[in-house]
């Protein structure tokens, strides 16, 4: 034992470092958090919902190279840097991937890109279109890192940019979630009688539909998008959170320092808030790691069977459900490239989980 | 029971949209309509079609003897033996009738699910076995060389089966065995357990097409299985039984199998009823991607043209067999665990 005394927080902290998937976890999510934040910054394709699509060529093998000539749409669209940068650039010039050019006085005749050996178009187009008459600057060499996917949109761009809604889904629904369950959970577990017995009441019914049934029955009352899904996602799982906070509350109610704390007067209210639930954050902590792993993995089931985030929005799971056909055409990585980012996500916040409840010793 | 009945009622029936509507598609018109709307009782308040649900739910209901009326008792919507009837109102003893899916023409709700709620039985069952087969062992193993490379391997393993998602792990087993593969294991990709053969006579069993789909189904409760022996089993080690046992000079097979293994069995036990519930809703993603005929299937497709009866049947009907599976459970639990008692 150490001599200088350290709080229990210190401890549990100092425990969680010593575990060495715990941290590296930790880290991998932040990487992933600021990757889902700045997405558009990073992303090789910044337009809205890394959304350019090139369908010459669709479909391409990771590291993939062509030349892009673009064709400035001449417009002049107003945007702001914040939302540049958050929102991805709105975009309306035109790309076209081509094999060959030529400059003739005047005009710029090009190829157009075609795959299997076909021969491509040829096209010529005016020189002043190119603000400096100098078509070279618009020619560019654009490698594909994870390939195309089968609208020529690049893979590497709308993983990134689908990392976000992974992500953000997580917070939301784990937000929801605590929200009503330490709410619900609190009262039901505090007050007793009649009040618990109707929440807990609620919390069977709930219980007893299957998660992902509960949450297609909520987006169909809702409708299709991605906040719906949030909120079904986050209504869903208020349930666990719920019955953990009630069943701590219930074996603290009797102890002393909540006595003493009734003894000198303090309403329900505050007791509740100020020392009962700092006490019982523990368990609820790592019921949130696994509610925030399982909050990706709903999303990306909703996404997968269609209902989830709609199209141009780019999610994972939707991008398995676009392009697992195309599995056995020789081109697996479509699917399989967002299908690892969901496992890994998940798969961190599931250790994260474990080594919270091993650091802070929280049963089972 | 009556909870989630009324959860299921009004979750569906919030929904914005006509479904009188989107039954006729694009060709209405009013007259149609009107018709379509008093045959599933669409034309009455909330409330009323709330209890005409309810009615046509209940083992024993009242029916009128007015034709016109919704709750009119034909033959071809109800298989009820009339109990008395007190005036212009029929009691009767029915089995539960869940209506008539929207999108096949006057197919009733109950048959889609006799027809695929047995392959989706068949399919949870044999996952849930391979789980709790597999997992227990491993689980055990996993315990016995506690801290070991095998111990850790499993571990590793065993968090990779919880992390992935299932709809994943099927197509990358699909690809794997069923194209890959195919050549050595001779497994289909899709293809449901009742299959027409070549020339479309007779139907027969292809035991073939589980062997995939249920190890899938599998992963997940199995992932869950070795923790939780793992888990119960350390736990179960420290125990003074498990001391005296040792004392009495029991060889350490014994004291595995015989004292320890059973009981760390029950928390086991609990979470697969859990998890058997949940595998009903799970399958959807396997079903689908596999192409096997079961509920999950029947779902998805309902999804796509909001085919709402069809729905809110197979949502009810999983509900109901969680909670009796539960209740199974507990009478398990108590057989298993005589310290427990049931309330």
């Amino acid at each position: 034992m150490s001599l200088t005394s350290q709080s229990l927080k210190q401890l549990a902290l100092q425990k969680f470092k010593k575990n060495f998937w715990g941290v590296f976890s930790f880290c991998f999510i932040l990487l992933v958090g600021v990757v889902s934040v700045f997405a558009y910054v990073l992303a090789p394709d910044n337009s809205q919902y890394a959304n350019q699509m090139h369908l010459s060529i669709h479909s391409k093998k990771p590291g993939f190279t062509v030349s892009m000539l673009t064709i400035p749409s001449g417009m002049d669209l107003d945007q702001n840097v914040f939302d540049k940068i958050f929102f991805g650039t709105k975009n309306a010039d035109t790309e076209i991937p081509i094999s060959s050019f030529a400059i003739n006085k005047d005009t710029l005749s090009y190829t157009e890109y075609a795959s299997d050996g076909l021969k491509g178009i040829e096209k010529a187009i005016s020189l002043s279109v190119f603000s400096n008459n100098n078509p070279q600057d618009f020619i560019k060499q654009k490698t594909f890192l994870f390939g195309t996917d089968k609208y020529g949109r690049d893979l590497l761009s709308r993983v990134l940019v689908g990392a976000r809604i992974s992500f953000f889904i997580g917070f939301v629904a784990v937000f929801i979630s605590l929200v009503i369950g330490i709410f619900m959970g609190s009262i039901a577990g505090y007050f007793g009688g009649k009040i618990d017995a109707f929440i807990m009441w609620v919390i069977n019914v709930t219980w007893s539909i299957p998660t992902l049934l509960l949450v297609i029955a909520i987006t169909l009352a809702l409708g299709k998008g991605f906040w719906q899904v949030f909120i079904a996602v986050g209504l869903t799982m208020w349930v666990e959170v719920a019955r953990v906070v009630r069943g701590q509350i219930i074996s603290v109610k009797e102890m002393q320092y909540v006595t003493a704390a009734r003894a000198l007067g303090f309403n329900d209210f505050r007791i509740i808030i100020k020392h009962i639930l700092p006490n019982i954050m523990a368990p609820v902590i790592v019921i949130s790691a696994a509610n925030f792993a399982s909050a990706i993995l709903v999303e990306s089931g909703l996404s997968f069977l269609g209902i989830g985030a709609q199209p141009p929005m780019s999610s994972w799971g939707a991008m398995i459900k676009d392009h697992y056909n195309y599995i056995i055409l020789g081109k697996p990585f479509l699917a399989i490239i967002p299908g690892l980012c969901i496992m890994s996500l998940v798969m961190a916040f599931m250790l994260i989980g474990n080594a919270l409840r091993d650091a802070l010793d929280v049963k089972g | 029971m009556f909870g989630v009945v009324t959860v299921i009622f009004f979750l569906f029936n919030v929904l914005p949209g006509d479904p009188a509507q989107m039954m006729l598609g694009q060709n209405e018109d009013s007259e149609q309509l009107a018709i379509i709307k008093k045959k599933y009782g669409f034309d009455k308040p909330i409330s009323t079609q709330y209890l005409y649900y309810l009615n046509d739910l209940s083992l024993v209901s009242f029916h009128s003897k007015n034709a016109e009326d919704y709750t009119f008792l034909s033959p071809n919507k109800y298989a009820a033996t009339e109990l008395f009837s007190i005036g212009n109102t029929t009691t009767v003893l029915k089995f539960p009738y869940l209506r008539e899916s929207f999108t096949k023409q006057g197919k009733k709700v109950s048959e889609v699910l006799t027809e695929t709620l047995p392959n989706t039985f068949v399919l949870a069952v044999t996952a849930i076995i391979i789980a709790m087969l597999l997992g227990v062992f491993l689980g055990i193993v996993s315990a016995l060389y506690k801290d070991t490379w095998l111990d850790k391997t499993i571990q590793i393993l065993s968090t990779f089966g919880m992390s992935i998602p299932s709809f994943f792990s099927a197509i990358l087993f699909a690809w794997f065995f069923g194209y890959i593969l195919h050549r050595y294991t001779h497994l289909e990709m899709t293809g449901s357990l009742y299959e027409m053969d070549d020339f479309g006579e007779a139907i027969h069993i292809k035991w073939k097409n589980l062997i995939l789909p249920a190890v899938v189904l599998g992963i997940r409760p199995l992932a869950v299985v070795i923790q939780l022996m793992r888990n119960s089993l350390l736990e179960v080690f420290n125990q003074d039984y498990i001391r005296t046992a040792r004392a009495k000079g029991l060889s350490e097979y014994q004291i595995i199998w015989k004292h320890a293994v059973k009981n760390a069995m029950n928390p086991v036990v609990t979470a697969i009823s859990g998890w058997f519930a949940s595998m009903l809703a799970g399958a959807v993603f396997v079903e689908y991607i596999f192409g096997w005929n079961g509920l999950g299937k029947e779902i998805v497709n309902a999804l796509n043209t909001l085919d709402l009866p069809v729905i809110m049947g197979s949502v009810l009907i999983i509900a109901i067999l969680f909670i009796i599976i539960n209740i199974l459970v507990d009478i398990i639990y108590v057989w298993l665990d005589p310290k427990v008692k049931l309330d």
